[in-house]
């Protein structure tokens, strides 16, 4: 039976494993190997490449970048997307609210774009508004930045990504939060719990594997913040919202791809490291993939 | 007691309410771009030019916003669905781009999350690592590589070299893994006493089951293919290829209002296929909430 | 599939929305197609660029006659007008006779004033001509002379300059001898060295008389003594003599003591150091003569010492047994107080001396040297001292001895002196001049004075020389000058000849006023014509020029036409074009062609033989071709913006619609224009690039267009 199901298993798999060795895993190879070999002439250098990687100050910029990126906003929108599904969770005539949060994931990220010129130039909409408001209270001067060009476009990076995901966030959350099984509330209510304390204990590690999934896509979107950076600023912009993939694109353009491919196998083996955190780290209280 | 039963419900009602606030407020800032891009769409092009003038240089003042157009002009959207076939090229190619990808998808990520997530067998941990690091690794870092594959495969420059990879990609299989992961394993069991052979039990009870879970993958992915602008921009060289993410990109701001109109009709079928979706989009992570 | 079920209403819409896409997709490709400027195209060609060019003229005379006469006569009557047809004969204008008499007689007094003003001037010329002759022989003669004396003063300067400078050069030659450094130094060296040794010796001699004296004052002493002794009685000395002789110096003293209470230390001290005087004296002679400036002085403070030291103690000894109150008494009085005052003179000045005699260090040490020497042979003289020491004041024999000492002392040291002399006189003898080069400095002095005159001397002489030379230069010149000017041209010659001249001309001027008189004043046309322009009028005077212009009626004709600029181009010199005029083509040759003040040219072409009469308008036609050209365009495509020229070429392109074609803007150099075509540089076309000739809508850079047949142009 087991040998019947197994290569019942295997046939399931096949499709998707033959293409994604195909489209995936082979061009990691390759990148791999190139990460080896120099750009051009492919002569065996080593471990040069990585040396170069490592103390190029681009890649430090943009890991650094990056990294910061993936921080500030992971807990950010995490706990953002919770506290309002706790919200709307109360009260199910709230759901209304969360069509308009997932408005934003369908606009198209050039839209975006043109919308963020018109809101956060250094004349725009956003300065003009705050800017009234802040003057009545004497602090007319405090919006004039033009914000991208300055650090202040990575924080303008962070709402966009937050205003983006928010929506599917909360509906993740929401999920989560309505299949807590009643039972198990009214029954620790009784038990005289508190609210508070229900929530805590009962509800948030019933939620854990909700944070896995939320954590692992929040964080595949991270990396998309790249599009509408790309699309607004261009190849090289202001350094806080210089990222990983800028360098990656760069450094294609200049065709030197022995940095790219050691990066690149640098960047995977970062985000294998943490991968198998995340899964250790769940594994311990579901079991994982069976 | 009385008293308490009315409160409890006012004060639900009171809570709801109170809660009700800063979600409408942050609603409707949410809400806000999407707003402008509609009064944008119908504005007209003086009007236009004056409001954004202070972007392209004059100093001084702030962009300014009416809400409502003084003249709207619906101009811009009979520019855009009448005269400009150029829309609609890249839009054909779009729809066919991510209907072809969403169909492969169903048929290719499936089965795969229902193997991995049902079945245990040789490597299964580490094939499935190595999904998930493919899933997070971005485009760039083997965009080149795959430029290569392609070529040797001669499929560059065709909507075949966006599809195929798109259509293997291994974000489907986790999403969908995780739904599967919630079906109790009693049923199958139940199923296979009942000598029902595994295509069977994928068939007939593994796929309505997580009915909700494929939907709520589908609906990302074409919201994720919708959008994609790095891959076509890399493999696809002939303009009359590209998919509709790309025309946006190209109009200037200074021509705004046919941006802005643009941005409304592409809009449009993701707007669809949300509010298709939405339900299933809970539903599908409340199935993998629940278990595994 | 179950899930679709419910949501009906969004599948609808969806599908709808396809739909209407999909219609939408169809009407905007058609509203699209159908904006597009439509246009047709054409490839450049290779082509000769033909033109044709038209030029209107009119027939014009080619000749015009005048009739002139001569000017400023009054005009009577004028019988014709422009556009006259004259005979030949036919009268134009008649002349006032009063008038034209009056000049007759004018002119015949000109003529005569004329021929008096020639004869004077002929009797003038002759007169300074002679003048002329007398001049230039004296200016000659002052030149030759003038050369003749600046040639003298030259020569005299140039011998005085030779002169002067033989004479200088010769006194260079003749330098007074000079020692050189070295020969002075040497020079120097020795005198300074001889004085040096004379100043030694002379010191040595003085030192030497010093001692001399002194010992000559020893020896008065010691003979004093022995006197007074051989006087006082000898045996008491012998006895006395004979036992003090016995014991050592110690025991001299003690002896000393024993016999004479207060004797003791001074005998055996006094005779050592009596003794000690000699040597020391004899030393320090020795030394002294080694160093004679140092130690002239030690000597003495140590004798002085010695003295004082040996009188001190032996003061009362000596006293008493001198007993010659006076003569030790003096002594000591001498001494003692001197002692310790000549201790103090002996020391100090030799401490002084030492210092002030600085040139010789050892001197203190010479003298302690000496002083130590002599204490430390005190002790050893001591031993032979008993022989003197014993009873010695009162023994005769001692003093004897004594005395035959100092003498012969004093006898050496007179030999000495004597010796020192000597040399002292020979050294004075062989004396060394002391070098004297003040003399040598002074003649030095003078002849560098006398060269440095002389030298001046040569330079004025021979500036004295160059300006002789100059001066002579400048007499000539200006000799030269005068002489030159003397033989210039005689003016009066040539006013001579132009008044004949003019003596001519009055007269055929007057002939003609005859001649006119004779014809009564009537003007006449000498040949058929027809008047162009009439330049008299009743009552004024005949101009310079023409009176009347005329011009043939039908022969001589010319076909007068303007070309433009821009047509100049195509019509040249010997251009053959046909020429229209009334019903008659003929073709007809450039003949002239003349730039007028605006560019355009003024084109004349002779008429064939009975082609036209005057007045006549008529068409020049000339048809050209050009050069081939490899690429020219239809003249409607090429369109002009700011005084440049621009086509439009069809480029194709890659657009989202798949291929499709554009016009670009391209600025082009005209390299000729033809009637239809436009002949451009071979670059501006690529091979196989399409030109854009007309176009449904005005054209701008980068449109995107679309062909049309051009069967519907």
């Amino acid at each position: 039976m087991k040998k019947k199901r197994n290569r019942a298993a295997w046939l399931f798999l096949a499709p998707s494993l033959g293409g994604v060795l195909i489209f995936y895993l082979i061009p990691f190879g390759d990148v791999v190997r190139r990460s080896f070999l120099t750009a051009v002439t492919g002569e065996w250098k080593g471990l040069d490449n990585y040396k170069t990687v490592f103390q190029n100050e681009a890649f430090l910029l943009a890991a650094k970048n990056t990294a910061r990126f993936a921080i500030c906003c992971l807990p950010l929108l995490i706990g953002a997307g919770l506290l309002l599904a706790v919200l709307i969770a109360g009260h199910r005539r709230l759901k209304i609210f969360l069509s308009a949060y997932l408005l934003p994931m369908a606009i198209p990220s050039a839209t975006v774009v043109l919308v963020w010129n018109m809101l956060f130039d250094r004349w725009g909409l956003f300065n003009g508004f705050c800017g009234r408001i802040a003057a009545l209270a004497g602090w007319g001067h405090a919006f004039e930045t033009d914000y991208m060009e300055t650090g202040a476009a990575f924080w303008v990076l962070i709402v966009s990504y937050i205003w983006k995901n928010l929506g599917y966030t909360v509906t993740l959350w929401l999920a989560g939060l309505l299949s807590v099984p009643e039972q198990l509330k009214e029954a620790a209510a009784v038990d005289g719990a508190g609210r508070g304390q229900i929530f805590i204990k009962i509800v948030m590690p019933q939620l854990l594997p909700n944070l896995y999934t939320i954590t692992v896509l929040s964080f595949i979107n991270s990396f998309k913040v790249f599009r509408e950076a790309y699309l607004v600023a261009g190849s090289y912009p202001h350094e806080s919202i210089y990222m990983l993939q800028h360098l990656f694109n760069n450094w294609f353009v200049d065709l030197s791809l022995d940095k790219m491919a050691a990066a690149a196998v640098v960047t995977g083996a970062v985000m294998i490291g943490a991968i198998l955190l995340l899964q250790y780290l769940w594994e311990r209280d579901e079991g994982g993939p069976e | 007691m009385k008293k308490l039963w009315i409160s409890k419900r006012t004060a639900k009602r009171i809570r709801g309410i109170l809660a009700a606030c800063p979600l409408a407020i942050l609603a409707v800032i949410v809400c806000l771009p999407a707003a402008l891009l509609l009064s944008g769409s119908i504005t007209g092009e003086y009007e236009m030019h004056m409001l954004l003038s202070p972007l392209f240089g004059e100093e001084g003042s702030f962009v300014d916003w009416t809400w409502i157009p003084v003249f709207p002009d619906f101009s811009q959207f009979g520019k855009l669905l009448f005269a400009s076939p150029q829309f609609f090229v890249l839009f054909w190619n779009s729809v066919k781009m991510v209907g072809m990808i969403l169909a492969g998808q169903l048929f290719v990520a499936v089965p795969a999350a229902w193997a991995f997530s049902r079945y245990r067998f040789w490597m299964k941990k580490t094939l499935f690592l190595i999904y998930m690091i493919l899933m997070l690794l971005p485009f760039q870092v083997m965009m080149l590589s795959q430029y290569l594959v392609l070529d040797r495969i001669e499929l560059l420059n065709t909507h075949w070299a966006i599809i195929l990879p798109a259509v293997f990609s291994t974000f489907p299989v986790f999403l969908v893994y995780r739904s599967f992961c919630g079906i109790p394993e009693s049923l199958l069991e139940a199923a296979r006493m009942d000598g029902a052979g595994e295509w069977y039990i994928f068939f007939r009870i593994g796929l309505p089951i997580g009915e909700g879970g494929i939907l709520s993958a589908l609906v990302l992915d074409f919201l994720e293919c919708w959008n994609l602008i790095e891959q076509p921009l890399a493999f696809l060289k002939d303009k009359s290829l590209w998919p509709l993410s790309l025309y946006l990109p190209n109009i200037g701001i200074d021509q705004a209002g046919f941006a802005m109109a643009a941005s409304v009709i592409t809009l449009l079928p993701a707007l669809c296929v949300f509010w298709f979706g939405q339900d299933y989009l809970e539903q599908g992570i409340a199935a993998s909430g629940t278990k595994g | 599939m179950s899930f679709l079920a419910g949501k009906r209403k969004i599948v609808a819409a969806l599908a709808g929305l396809l739909c209407f896409m999909l219609l939408c997709t169809l009407i905007s490709k058609s509203v699209y197609g159908s904006q597009l400027p439509q246009i047709t195209v054409a490839e450049a060609q290779k082509r000769v660029l033909g033109r044709s060019i038209q030029v209107d003229g009119a027939v014009a005379q080619s000749r015009e006659y005048a009739v002139s006469t001569l000017p400023s006569i009054r005009v009577d009557t004028v019988e014709v007008g422009k556009g006259d047809v004259v005979e030949e004969g036919t009268l134009l204008f008649s002349l006032n006779m009063q008038d034209l008499k009056e000049q007759i007689a004018a002119q015949e007094l000109a003529v005569k004033k004329l021929e008096v003003q020639i004869a004077t001037l002929q009797h003038n010329q002759s007169l300074a001509d002679q003048d002329a002759v007398k001049n230039t022989d004296r200016l000659l003669e002052d030149y030759m002379d003038a050369a003749a004396e600046n040639a003298a003063a030259v020569d005299r300067a140039r011998i005085r300059e030779e002169e002067a400078d033989a004479d200088y050069k010769k006194h260079m030659e003749d330098a007074p001898g000079m020692t050189d450094e070295e020969g002075r130094r040497q020079a120097r060296d020795a005198y300074n060295a001889w004085v040096e040794r004379g100043k030694k010796l002379q010191a040595e001699a003085d030192r030497l008389t010093r001692a001399l004296s002194e010992a000559e004052g020893q020896v008065e002493e010691a003979r004093r003594a022995l006197e007074a002794a051989q006087g006082a009685g000898g045996q008491y000395f012998a006895v006395q003599r004979m036992g003090g002789m016995e014991p050592e110096a110690e025991g001299e003293l003690s002896d000393g003591e024993e016999t004479g209470g207060g004797m003791e230390v001074s005998n055996g001290a006094d005779l050592p150091e009596n003794a000690e005087p000699t040597e020391r004296v004899e030393q320090a002679g020795t030394v002294g003569a080694s160093d004679s400036a140092g130690l002239t002085e030690v000597p003495e403070p140590s004798e002085d010492i010695e003295r004082t030291e040996a009188t001190e103690p032996s003061g009362s000894a000596e006293r008493t047994e001198a007993a010659e109150p006076s003569g030790s008494a003096e002594r000591t009085e001498a001494t003692e107080p001197s002692g310790s005052a000549d201790r103090t003179e002996a020391t100090e000045p030799s401490g002084s001396t030492d210092q002030t005699e600085a040139a010789e260090s050892p001197d203190g040490s010479d003298q302690t040297e000496a002083a130590e020497p002599s204490e430390e042979e005190a002790p050893t003289e001591s031993p032979e001292a008993p022989d003197a020491s014993d009873g010695t004041d009162t023994d005769p024999e001692v003093l004897r001895k004594r005395l035959q000492e100092a003498e012969a002392r004093r006898d050496a040291l007179a030999a000495e002196l004597a010796d020192i002399q000597d040399k002292l006189q020979k050294h004075q003898a062989d004396s060394v001049e002391e070098p004297d080069f003040s003399a040598e400095d002074m003649e030095q002095k003078n002849w560098e004075a006398q060269g440095e005159t002389l030298r001046r001397n040569a330079e004025s002489a021979g500036w004295a020389y160059e300006d002789a030379l100059r001066q002579k230069e400048e007499a000539l010149k200006e000799a030269q000058r005068k002489v030159d000017d003397s033989t210039e041209p005689q003016t009066l010659q040539d006013t001579l000849a132009l008044n004949q001249l003019e003596l001519a001309w009055l007269r055929e001027v007057l002939a003609g006023y005859r001649k006119l008189e004779g014809e009564e004043g009537k003007i006449t046309a000498p040949q058929k014509g027809v008047v162009t322009d009439i330049r008299v009028s009743a009552g004024s005077d005949t101009p310079d020029g023409a009176a009347v212009v005329y011009a043939d009626q039908e022969e001589n004709l010319e076909f007068r036409m303007i070309v433009s600029k821009e047509d100049k181009k195509y019509i040249n010199l010997g251009s053959i074009g046909s020429l229209q005029i009334g019903g008659r083509k003929e073709d007809c040759a450039v003949e002239y062609m003349e730039q007028q003040a605006d560019g355009s040219f003024l084109t004349l072409l002779s008429l064939p033989e009975g082609m036209g009469s005057m007045g006549e308008s008529g068409t020049f036609a000339l048809s050209w071709q050009s050069q081939s050209y490899p690429c020219c365009v239809l003249a409607t495509a090429v369109h002009e913006e700011n005084h440049r020229k621009y086509i439009y070429v069809v480029r194709r392109q890659q657009g989202i619609l798949g291929e499709e074609l554009a016009a670009e803007k391209r600025f082009v150099t005209v390299l000729e224009e033809g009637d239809t075509y436009v002949a451009l540089e071979a670059r501006a076309l690529q091979e196989g690039e399409e030109v854009i000739l007309t176009s449904t809508k005005t054209l701008s850079d980068g449109d995107i267009v679309r062909y049309r047949l051009s069967g519907t142009e």
